[in-house]
C-alpha cells in the first residue's frame, strides 16, 4: 500500500454512495455474494458516527466507514455486512468472549422456593431483563444467588453477566473479506488521550506515563496481532482477504507541548510529538505484524497505512483556546457522549469510506453456484422407545448425510440434541426433556459419531418434550449470515403447552424468529404433526415431511438439500431509530441459487403479514409508532422457492434503545446514558454536565506557531458541531481529599486516605514520587465515601526510606479533572495506625 | 509486648487489610497475588511499578483491564536476565504462547478471576524507559482478561 493520501478516491466515491442512496441497485445481474465482516474496537463500531445501534455500550453506527464502503459494493455484490466490532475492544475480544458487567434481576414467585427454582428462572429469563434481541452477538448468563420469603411468597435474586460473544465467532469459510482496526485499546490509547489531551484531566507527567506504558507494550503486542492474523487466516478459505486499518494521528499540532510547575519545580513534555512517535511506532508494529503473516503464503493480509495521511490536518486541536475547524475526528466540546471524543465524526468516516471505496471489493468474492451462506444444522432426535428403527436408518447413513452436506456448502456446521420426556413424567428415571449430545462444530465426524451413541429411552405416552429440544436448540450460539436449520425426527407430537418448562409453540417460534430464523424442518416417522408444528415450519420457511421409519435418513437430506437450493434472505439491519424515522430497508444482501429473486415481501412490525411486497430489494419505509419487534423479509425466486430472513426494528421516542422509564434523558438519544456528574440526569440533556473545562492547576500549553497541513480542498467539511456547553462555561470539580499517609506493612505500602466527596464515583490515580522514584496506582472510591488506597514501594524506595526520613508526594488525578496534593515526611519507622 | 506495641501492630495488620481492599478491583488483586508479581530477576534494579485496577469506564467512557508492570534496569548479561524471568514465569504456572523472540515472551494463565496473560519484554532501545534509565530493560507485565 502506498503511504500516499487517496483523495482521488473520495469525491467519486461520495458520488457513487449518493447515486446508490437515490435509487434501488439492480436486481438483473448473477448472484454475487460477498460477505463482509468488522472485527475490532471503535473506531470500527462507528463511535462518533451517531445513529447507533446494537449491544449496549458497542456504539455501532449505520453510518461507520465500513457500512458507506460496503454501500458502494452494492451495485456489483449482494452484500451481507456483519459489524462485531465493540467501543473498547481488545485484541483479545476477537478470539474470546468479553465480560460487559453484570446486573440485579430479581422475581417474585407467590409460593415458598428455592434459589434455584425453576420457575422462577423461567420467569427470571421472560422478563427480558437478561435478554438481548442481539442473540448471535451477546450472550447472558443468569445466576440464583438468594432466595428471600416475603409477602407470602418469595423473591428470587439473580445476577445476569452479560458477555459479547467472540467477534470472529462470525468468520469462516463464508466469510470474504474481514476488515478492522485493533490494537489501540491493548495500548490504552484513551487513558493517552485523557492524560495527554483532554483539557482538565492532561498532566504532562502522567501523559509521559502512559505513553512509556504504550511503547514498553508495542513489542508484545505486535507478536500477538501477529498471532492472532495467523490464526483468522486459518478459518477463511484461501481467496479471502483480510484488512488491517491503522489509526489517525490524534493532535494537529506536532509541537504542542505541556508544562506543570508542582512545588517550584517545572517539567515540560512535547505530548503532540511524543503522542505522534506512538501512533507511528503503532504502524510500523502493525506493518511488520502484517508482513511477517504474509511471508507464510503471499499477501492475504493487507495493511491500510494512509489513514494517518489521509486525516494530515484534520486532527483535533488540543489547545484550550482553539478547535480545528477542519477536524475529522471529535474534540471533547463536540460532543457530550465521551465514547465519541477522539473518534472519527462523519466527514472522517465518510473519508476513510472514500478510501476503501477506491479498492473496490479487493479481489474478493465468489459466485453462489451452491450456497455461499454457510449453514448451520441442529438435528433433533426424539430417542423415546418407539424410535429405534428410524434412529437406526439415521445412524446408517449418518456420516454420509453429514459429508454431503459439508461438501454442498462453504462452511457447515452441526450440533446434535435428542430429546424423550420428563423422567417425574415417565417414571423412567434415564429420561430426560432434552441433551445436547454434541454442540455446534464443524467436524461432522464428531456429530456423526455422537450419532451412532444414541440411545433409547422409555418416553412414557405419545407427546414428548420436544419443544424442550427446540428450546435447547435456538439457545445455542448460532453463526450470522448463514442458513440455519433445525431438523427433527419424531414420530410423537410435542407436549403443548410443555409442563414444567412452560413452552408453547408460539414461544419456541419467536425463538427461532429471533434469530434471523432458525429453519424448522419436521421428519414425521409416526403422527407427529399438528396445526402448531406446521405453522411454525411455514412462518420458519422450513417444511413438514411424512416418512417411514427405513426412509427417514432420506427424508432428513432431502429437507437440508431442500434448505440449500433456497435462496439465501439477507436484511441489513437492526434499524434502530426514534418515530418518525424514514429507514431503508435493505434486502439486498439476499441472491438466489441458480434463480433470480423476483419477489421480496417485508413484514415491518412482526405480525406475521406480509406489509409490502416489490421486485427491489430496498424499501423506504417511515415507522411513525414506537415498536420493537422483528422486521420479517421473505425472498422469492423464479421457481417460487423461498428464503427468509429477519433483523430486530427497535423505534423509540428518543431514538435510544434505552426503555424510557430508566433513561436519563428520555428525549434525547444516549445509548451510554454517560452522567458525568452523577446528578442522574444524562450529559446529553444536562445543561451542566460537569466536564472539566480548565486545566489542572499547574498544566499549562507551550505551543509554536508552526503552521499545521493545510487541510486538502477536496477534503468534505466536518460535520457540524453539537450545541455543548462551551469549554469556558463548564467548571472543574476537585472531588477527593487525600489525608493520612502512612506507612504501613513494615515500610513495604504506603497507604493514603483517599475520600471522595461528591455523589457519584471518584476515579483517577495516585502517584507518589519519593526521591527520583515514582510509583502508581489507580483509585476508585464510592460517592461520599472514604477509602483507604495502598501503593507497594519499589525496593529501591524502601532501601532510600531506611536509610533516612523523605519527603513523600502524592497527587491524585481525578477523572473528573481535579488534582489534589498531597505531601508528608516520611521513614521507615512511621508507622502508625 | 507492650501495650503501644500491640495497638501498633494491630493497626498496621488493619491498615494492610483495608488497604488491600481498596487499592483496586478483584482482578488486580488476583495479578498482585500471583507469584510472578513477586519475582525480583537477579542481574536488575527495580525502577517502576504500576499498577491499575479494573475499570468499567474511564474518561473516554473505555473500559480497563486490570494490569500490573513491573520494569527493571537490567545490570547483568540482558538474555539471562530474560531466560532468568521466563523460568519464574514457568515456575509460577504460566503456559508459554510464544518466547521463540529472545526478546519477548507471551504466557497465559487462568486465576481463580478469570484468564491472564503476561509479557515479558527485554526493551533494547529508549523507547519507553523513564528517565535516567538505560537499555536493555525487563518489563514484566501481567493483565488480566475481561
Amino acid at each position: 500500500m502506498s503511504p500516499h493520501g487517496r483523495w482521488y478516491f473520495v469525491l467519486p466515491f461520495l458520488v457513487s454512495v449518493a447515486l446508490i442512496a437515490g435509487g434501488s441497485p439492480a436486481t438483473a445481474r448473477a448472484a454475487s455474494p460477498l460477505k463482509v465482516v468488522q472485527l475490532g474496537d471503535s473506531y470500527s463500531a462507528g463511535n462518533g458516527a451517531g445513529d447507533y445501534y446494537g449491544p449496549k455500550d458497542c456504539y455501532r453506527s449505520t453510518s461507520s466507514y465500513a457500512r458507506l464502503w460496503v454501500s458502494s459494493l452494492k451495485t456489483a455484490h449482494n452484500v451481507t455486512f456483519i459489524n462485531r466490532a465493540c467501543s473498547g475492544g481488545v485484541l483479545d475480544n476477537l478470539d474470546h468472549r468479553r465480560s460487559m458487567g453484570e446486573t440485579d434481576v430479581n422475581v417474585y414467585v407467590p409460593s415458598t422456593v428455592e434459589k434455584d427454582d425453576p420457575g422462577a428462572r423461567r420467569q427470571a429469563e421472560q422478563s427480558g431483563r437478561c435478554a438481548s434481541p442481539y442473540r448471535d452477538d451477546e450472550s447472558f448468563e443468569l445466576s440464583p444467588y438468594a432466595a428471600v420469603p416475603q409477602l407470602g411468597g418469595t423473591v428470587v435474586y439473580f445476577k445476569c453477566k452479560r458477555y459479547m460473544n467472540p467477534q470472529w465467532d462470525v468468520v469462516d469459510k463464508s466469510a470474504d473479506i474481514v476488515l478492522m482496526t485493533v490494537g489501540g485499546n491493548d495500548v490504552r490509547f484513551a487513558d493517552i488521550v485523557a492524560e495527554c489531551f483532554v483539557v482538565g484531566i492532561r498532566d504532562p507527567h502522567e501523559c509521559k506515563d502512559k505513553v512509556d506504558e504504550a511503547n514498553r507494550d508495542m513489542p508484545g503486542l505486535a507478536q500477538r496481532i501477529e498471532d492472532f492474523l495467523k490464526r483468522l487466516k486459518a478459518r477463511m478459505r484461501p481467496d479471502a482477504k483480510i484488512l488491517l486499518l491503522s489509526y489517525p494521528f490524534l493532535e494537529k499540532d506536532e509541537n504542542l507541548t505541556l508544562g506543570t510547575e508542582v512545588f517550584g519545580i517545572g517539567t515540560r513534555y512535547d505530548v503532540g510529538r511524543q503522542v505522534r512517535a506512538v501512533g507511528r511506532a503503532g504502524d510500523e508494529m502493525q506493518r511488520g505484524a502484517v508482513n511477517a503473516v504474509n511471508a507464510e503464503d503471499g499477501a492475504r493480509v493487507t495493511f491500510i497505512d494512509d489513514i494517518k495521511t489521509l486525516f494530515a490536518g484534520h486532527e483535533p486541536d488540543g489547545r484550550v483556546c482553539c478547535q480545528n475547524d477542519s477536524r475529522w475526528l471529535h474534540e471533547p466540546t463536540d460532543s457530550t457522549i465521551r465514547y465519541e471524543w477522539y473518534h472519527f465524526n462523519r466527514s472522517g468516516h465518510d473519508a476513510i469510506g472514500g478510501l476503501l471505496g477506491g479498492f473496490g471489493d479487493f479481489g474478493a468474492g465468489h459466485s453462489a453456484t451452491s450456497t455461499a451462506a454457510g449453514i448451520d444444522v441442529v438435528f433433533a432426535i426424539d430417542t423415546t422407545g418407539s424410535m429405534g428403527n428410524s434412529i437406526n436408518a439415521v445412524k446408517q447413513t449418518a456420516t454420509q448425510l453429514i459429508n454431503d452436506v459439508s461438501a454442498q456448502t462453504t462452511s457447515a456446521r452441526f450440533a446434535l440434541i435428542d430429546f424423550r420426556d420428563y423422567a417425574s413424567r415417565t417414571g423412567s428415571p434415564g429420561d430426560y426433556p432434552a441433551k445436547l449430545d454434541a454442540d455446534f462444530t464443524t467436524q461432522g465426524a464428531t456429530v456423526a459419531a455422537a450419532i451412532q451413541d444414541l440411545s433409547l429411552g422409555y418416553g412414557g405416552d405419545t407427546p414428548e418434550t420436544m419443544f424442550s429440544a427446540l428450546h435447547m436448540a435456538y439457545g445455542l450460539t448460532w453463526r450470522a449470515g448463514v442458513k440455519k436449520l433445525v431438523v427433527v425426527l419424531s414420530d410423537a407430537p410435542p407436549l403443548s403447552p410443555e409442563p414444567i418448562s412452560g413452552l408453547t409453540a408460539n414461544q419456541v417460534l419467536q425463538e427461532s424468529l429471533a434469530i434471523d430464523p432458525v429453519e424448522l424442518h419436521l421428519v414425521d416417522v409416526g403422527s407427529a404433526t399438528t396445526t402448531e408444528l406446521t405453522d411454525i415450519a411455514q412462518q420458519t420457511n422450513g417444511g413438514v415431511y411424512d416418512s417411514s421409519s427405513s426412509g427417514a435418513a432420506q427424508q432428513i437430506s432431502d429437507a437440508i438439500d431442500r434448505s440449500i437450493d433456497q435462496p439465501y434472505a439477507w436484511v441489513q439491519g437492526p434499524y434502530v431509530g426514534k418515530v418518525g424515522d424514514t429507514k431503508t430497508l435493505d434486502g439486498s444482501g439476499s441472491y438466489g441459487i441458480g434463480s433470480e429473486i423476483v419477489s421480496y415481501e417485508w413484514d415491518l412490525d412482526g405480525d406475521g403479514n406480509t406489509d409490502v411486497t416489490s421486485a427491489t430489494p430496498t424499501l423506504e419505509h417511515t415507522f411513525d409508532a414506537a415498536i420493537d419487534a422483528l422486521v420479517t423479509l421473505r425472498v422469492t425466486d423464479g421457481q417460487g422457492r423461498t428464503g427468509l430472513a429477519t433483523t430486530p426494528v427497535r423505534i423509540s421516542d428518543d431514538g435510544d434503545e434505552v426503555a424510557r422509564d430508566v433513561d436519563n434523558c428520555p428525549d434525547v438519544a444516549n445509548p451510554g446514558q454517560e452522567d458525568e456528574d452523577g446528578d442522574a440526569v444524562g450529559d446529553v440533556c444536562d445543561p451542566t454536565p460537569g466536564f472539566p473545562t480548565k486545566d489542572l492547576p499547574g498544566v499549562y500549553e507551550i505551543t509554536t506557531a508552526a503552521a499545521a497541513p493545510t487541510p486538502s480542498p477536496s477534503a468534505p467539511a466536518p460535520s457540524a458541531p453539537r450545541p455543548t456547553t462551551p469549554k469556558a462555561k463548564m467548571k472543574a470539580k476537585a472531588n477527593v481529599k487525600l489525608s493520612k499517609l502512612r506507612l504501613s506493612a513494615n515500610g513495604r505500602r504506603l497507604t493514603v486516605r483517599v475520600r471522595c466527596t461528591t455523589k457519584a464515583r471518584c476515579t483517577g490515580r495516585l502517584a507518589a514520587k519519593l526521591g527520583r522514584t515514582t510509583f502508581r496506582v489507580s483509585y476508585r472510591v464510592k460517592g461520599g465515601k472514604t477509602a483507604t488506597v495502598a501503593l507497594t514501594l519499589p525496593r529501591k524506595a524502601r532501601t532510600s526510606l531506611s536509610r533516612r526520613p523523605q519527603k513523600v508526594t502524592v497527587t491524585a488525578t481525578t477523572s473528573a479533572g481535579a488534582r489534589t496534593v498531597h505531601t508528608v515526611r516520611l521513614a521507615r519507622h512511621t508507622l502508625r495506625g | 509486648m507492650s501495650r503501644r506495641t500491640l495497638v501498633v501492630t494491630a493497626a498496621a495488620w488493619l491498615l494492610l487489610a483495608v488497604g488491600g481492599c481498596g487499592e483496586g478491583g478483584p482482578q488486580l488483586d488476583a495479578l498482585r497475588a500471583d507469584p510472578l508479581a513477586d519475582y525480583r530477576p537477579p542481574g536488575a534494579r527495580e525502577v517502576e511499578t504500576s499498577a491499575d485496577p479494573e475499570s468499567d469506564g474511564g474518561v473516554l467512557g473505555k473500559p480497563r483491564e486490570a494490569r500490573f508492570e513491573h520494569l527493571y534496569a537490567v545490570t547483568d548479561s540482558p538474555a539471562n536476565v530474560f531466560d532468568d524471568a521466563l523460568g519464574a514465569a514457568k515456575a509460577a504456572g504460566w503456559t508459554v504462547e510464544r518466547a521463540d523472540s529472545g526478546t519477548v515472551a507471551l504466557l497465559v494463565k487462568n486465576l481463580a478471576t478469570g484468564r491472564a496473560s503476561a509479557t515479558i519484554t527485554l526493551l533494547e532501545s529508549p523507547a519507553g524507559l523513564p528517565e535516567g534509565v538505560s537499555p536493555p530493560a525487563l518489563s514484566i507485565v501481567l493483565t488480566h482478561r475481561r
